[in-house]
């Protein structure tokens, strides 16, 4: 008899988040994380004197539906909405406090904004079941899958002859295109542009715009203005509350346990064996790792087909998301005092976003950076973190060129709000080097592959996965590389663990 | 008071001219009325100086329907398409990449770049054949309104389900061209820069789009689509220079019965009770007519020729908002003697020949097209241009004076609307930056120029009559294609006016010497008022 029935690679939130889903259906499930911490890109990382977020610092699209189903709150999850989005930069900032942006917005620009936003929630609507549940096939093979397809099929169609054709025009633009259409205030462009191409390798000006924008305002979270959601004790407490939550229904967790091969035989998964040498034997595998990594690395070239292999070597990782992190002695003066607890976004106009981007897609230091921060408690005192979307990594692989870009951060943030630099008592720059050095993730992406129109749904890993299977029996995948996508969701996890379920 | 036509066309652009065709040939009374002294709208050949003919905007045929040419007879009259011969990529390094019509010799040429790029071209050409093949039929016809609930549009949009079903092992392929962007498209099979560059600058032709933007991949598969109706049919240059195939299309529709009147501009079309009556010319004659056809943009159309008041708000809305962004100019030159270009010195003059008789593009990679691209965005006209450059006398030696030449650039980007100044202030600075940038591949270039003509987004407009000097009457992004080409419930070619059409490139399947949307508008005009 086999160790475990699940073996799950990889500790980080989406392969917590099924361990705890198979758990509680009453699988006998093991973690294998490499790190010596789980959480992945949740997880906090030394700076100055304390700990701070690393990678991703609030949880903004968390779904719902995961929190309930594993009674999240009943193990000490805590979450704090945001006091709205703070957009630096121009001559005058724009505060857009949660739920009442239009005060700060001429009477245009408010109804603009309310005609977008309508759209937004209609084709959220009409895609929300395509997003947090399993997609239908589209090779329907039984009455029940034809009937979903069908439903789904409706589903759509039920957004309406007038707006129907609106919402699917909305897919492919450009964000520039759909934002100039409705809203005018610069700022208030770049207010809903800058989160929208998180994950993305996209400018404000590329196509593909109007697709990350949904990807990012769910329905489940579908304001366009939404404030950045905090974890009370981190992001890393959200990895504590899933890791009790796992761990209660009767899971195991094991650290420093990198997994270095899949075992198969016969087309048919048999378990892991771990960098040590270690095997582990189980009848399902599920991996919240990458779809390269687990398709490519982990498995023993010749059970795919050159073309599946190919499909899963041309996913694409080009990752420029950098964090730099501050300790400060004490949050400087805020134009807006709420701002403490908001998103404060410096770069104020679709321009700024896309200037950022340009040098990113030659390898080159950044100039004028964007970058959204926040702010977070920490045991010294208060920690900012900025999120800098376009730093390409290549070019920053060395010390002058990190010193440099911190610099360039440094001085953006320092030019929006005069007084900072004079706080900071520690800082960091991270990029995609080091969290794939830290993190083990591919191309350091911290959504496991570009959000893009073609790496998306149906597409996303690869044509043929979208459900979570692979081609080897008893292998599933359940890491943001699958759908629905990467971001703070608990989606894949949980979407991966139910796949195992059903079968 | 004139006489009363079944139909008229305003514009004799190739569109309009075979849209008039068309219905001639089925019997009705067509009046085409031309701005211009001659017909031809973008595909025009002008003599600029003394002896040298220019094929002044549009440079060569790949997309015209071959259906259309048999149906119009276009041969007889007079319609002749001389092939290019290839695509030749000079690179900065005096090295080049040719690429051949014959696929064994192309295959050597890669080989020498490299051997898996080589292997793998055979593979991409056959993949692109494919998915040409899947996507040709919708180019002949009216796409169907996914949102419509009417059971004929359900059982297109089954027949199309059903259509693309047997080509399920393309449909993933098909998804991913459709959404990609041409240089992530073109990486994922290639390593050479300039073949990586070259295949997707065919993606960002006439679309303010760079090699990196999503969507740009489907316009490369637009382009494609020339090459895949066989050898015969690749991309060419009609005898005469391109106003070759506007004369004999005009020709083919006056011998079917149609009248073109040049130098009739029309100024208004005339609208009583939400039905279209006729025009107004700007000399204020008026013309009547029981069908009122635009070939021109939808732009020019709704904005300009169609009073306001007759349009719903939500149409007028749809079209304010449609994109029809001006992104490429042309620089068309006189030359005394053929271009000497530094990656052909080790061949004989008469070797050179065969590699000047196709196309040659300035495209030595990806980064090098984003650049040009990243100019643009902010207003600025492309310092190193993309070119697609060919030498329409090689192929016919009619177009200019015995030992000499004329070029046709093709140039991007060069965006309508500018940073600061206007077009009169940077025409030559634009001008310069095409010629300063091909010396460096040419270095004889500029001893042997003799004349040089400018064209630039604005001067199309002026000229030519397109909005922006968009040659493609609006962006083929993937929001303005198919059912939402021009604007959402009017891409059947019908209007929110009753007896008015619609039968230029801003309506299915988009721009291109193709014909493809003159024909399909002639068909419904002829199935409606049978």
């Amino acid at each position: 008899m086999a160790d475990y029935d699940v073996l799950v690679i990889g500790g980080g939130h989406n392969g917590l988040t099924a361990a705890a889903y198979l758990a509680r259906a009453g699988k006998r499930v093991l973690v294998l994380e490499a790190r010596d911490r789980v959480g992945g890109a949740l997880a906090h990382a030394p700076l100055g004197e304390s700990e701070a977020p690393y990678g991703f610092a609030t949880v903004d699209n968390f779904h719902p539906s995961v929190v309930q189903d594993l009674g999240l709150q009943g193990h000490g999850l805590v979450t704090r909405e945001g006091s709205g989005t703070l957009v630096l930069g121009a001559d005058e900032p724009l505060w857009l406090a949660t739920g009442n942006a239009a005060a700060s917005l001429g009477a245009d620009d408010a109804r603009g904004l309310s005609e977008l936003q309508r759209l937004v929630d209609v084709a959220g609507k009409a895609l929300e079941p395509l997003l947090s549940d399993a997609l239908p096939s589209v090779t329907p093979n039984s009455l029940s899958d034809f009937f979903e397809l069908a439903v789904a099929g409706l589903r759509v169609r039920r957004v309406g002859k007038r707006d129907l054709p609106e919402v699917m025009r909305l897919l492919p633009m450009t964000l520039r295109d759909l934002l100039e259409e409705h809203v005018s205030d610069p700022r208030l462009q770049a207010a809903i542009a800058g989160p929208a191409l998180h994950g993305t390798w996209l400018g404000p000006w590329s196509a593909g715009g109007g697709y990350a924008l949904l990807h990012h305002r769910p329905a489940w979270r579908s304001d366009l203005l939404a404030p950045p959601r905090f974890v009370e004790g981190g992001p890393e407490a959200l990895v504590g509350a899933l890791e009790k939550a796992a761990r209660k229904a009767g899971a195991t967790i094991r650290t420093e346990s990198a997994v270095s091969r899949i075992l198969v035989q016969h087309g048919q998964t048999t378990g892991v064996r771990l960098a040590s040498g270690e095997s582990l034997e189980a009848g399902a595998i599920l991996s919240a790792c990458d779809p390269t990594t687990t398709l490519v690395d982990l498995l023993e070239p010749g059970w795919l087909s050159p073309e599946t292999r190919r499909a899963a070597r041309t996913v694409r990782y080009r990752a420029t998301v950098a964090t730099a992190r501050f300790e400060l002695a004490a949050i400087p003066d805020l134009p807006v005092a709420e701002a403490r607890e908001a998103r404060i976004q410096i770069g104020a106009s679709l321009v700024s976003l896309e200037q950022a981007f340009d040098p990113a897609k030659y390898g080159e230091v950044p100039a004028a950076p964007t970058v959204e921060l926040t702010f977070h408690p920490s045991s010294s005192g208060t920690v900012a973190h900025a999120w800098v979307q376009h730093v390409a990594a290549g070019a920053v692989a060395d010390e002058q060129g990190r010193g440099d870009t911190l610099a360039a951060i440094n001085a953006t943030i320092e030019t929006a709000l005069p007084g900072f630099a004079n706080q900071v008592q520690a800082a960091e720059l991270s990029t995609a080097i080091d969290f794939e050095r830290d993190l083990g993730l591919r191309g350091g992406h911290l959504y496991h592959g570009e959000l893009g129109m073609d790496q998306i749904l149906y597409m996303r890993p690869t044509p043929g996965m979208y459900d979570h299977t692979t081609p080897i029996q008893g292998l599933y995948l359940g890491g943001p590389g699958t759908h629905p996508g990467g971001g703070i969701t608990g989606l894949p996890g949980k979407l991966g663990a139910e796949r195992i379920l059903d079968t | 008071m004139s006489q009363r036509y079944d139909a008229i066309i305003i514009g004799g652009g190739h569109n309009g001219l075979i849209c008039a065709a068309y219905l001639a040939r089925a019997g009705r009374k067509v009046l085409v009325l031309e701005r211009r002294h001659l017909v031809g709208g973008a595909a025009v050949t002008e003599e600029i100086f003394p002896g040298f003919k220019y094929t002044v905007c549009s440079y060569v045929v790949s997309l015209l329907r071959p259906q259309i040419i048999a149906d119009l007879n276009l041969p007889e009259h007079g319609f002749e398409l001389l092939p290019l011969n290839g695509s030749l990529t000079p690179m900065l390094n005096g090295d080049h990449l040719m690429r051949w019509h014959d696929a064994g010799e192309t295959r050597l040429e890669l080989m020498r770049h490299s051997p898996a790029d080589a292997e793998a071209y055979e593979h991409f050409a056959m993949l692109m054949y494919h998915l040409g093949m899947a996507v040709r039929p919708m180019l002949s016809t009216t796409p169907t309104d996914p949102t419509s609930l009417s059971p004929a549009a359900l059982a297109r949009l089954a027949d199309v389900a059903r259509q693309f079903g047997k080509k399920a092992e393309y449909l993933y392929d098909l998804a991913k061209l459709m959404t990609m962007s041409s240089g992530d498209f073109v990486e994922q099979w290639f390593e050479t820069p300039a073949l990586q560059g070259t295949l997707s600058a065919s993606g960002i032709i006439g679309t303010f789009l760079g090699p990196r933007s999503p969507g740009s991949a489907y316009v490369m598969l637009h382009h494609y689509m020339g090459e895949i109706d066989g050898e015969f049919r690749a991309w060419g240059l009609p005898r005469g220079g391109m106003g070759g195939v506007s004369e004999a299309i005009a020709s083919s529709a006056r011998a079917f019965g149609a009248e073109v009147r040049c130098e009739a501009p029309v100024s208004q079309v005339i609208v009583q009770g939400g039905k279209a009556q006729g025009v107004a010319l700007a000399d204020g004659e008026e013309i009547y007519a029981d069908t009122v056809v635009s070939s021109v943009d939808p732009k020019l159309t709704f904005e300009h020729l169609v009073e306001a008041e007759h349009l719903p708000d939500e149409f007028r809305k749809h079209i304010a908002r449609y994109q029809i962004r001006g992104s490429s100019g042309k620089v068309n030159l006189s030359l005394d003697a053929l271009p000497e270009f530094t990656c052909l010195q080790h061949l004989s003059k008469a070797d050179q020949i065969p590699y000047l008789s196709g196309a040659m593009s300035i495209s030595p990679s990806i980064e090098y097209l984003e650049r040009a691209f990243d100019d643009a965005k902010y207003g600025h006209h492309s310092r190193k241009p993309y070119m697609d450059m060919v030498i329409p006398s090689l192929i016919d030696p009619t177009l200019a004076p015995p030992g000499k030449h004329v070029v046709s650039l093709f140039c991007a980007y060069a965006p309508y609307d500018l940073a600061e100044g206007t077009w009169d202030d940077h025409r030559e600075s634009f001008g310069d930056a095409v010629v300063d940038t091909l010396a460096q591949y040419v270095p004889n270039l500029k001893d042997i120029i003799l004349h040089r003509q400018v064209l630039s987004p604005w001067d199309m407009e002026q000229q030519m009559g397109l909005t922006q000097g968009n040659i493609f009457h609006g962006e083929l992004t993937l929001e303005q294609l198919f059912f939402l080409r021009p604007a959402p419930g009017y891409a059947d070619f019908t209007t929110p006016l009753r007896h008015m059409y619609m039968c230029g490139s801003g309506c299915h399947p988009g721009g291109g010497v193709m014909g493809a949307p003159g024909k399909l508008a002639a068909d419904r005009i002829i199935a409606d008022t049978r």
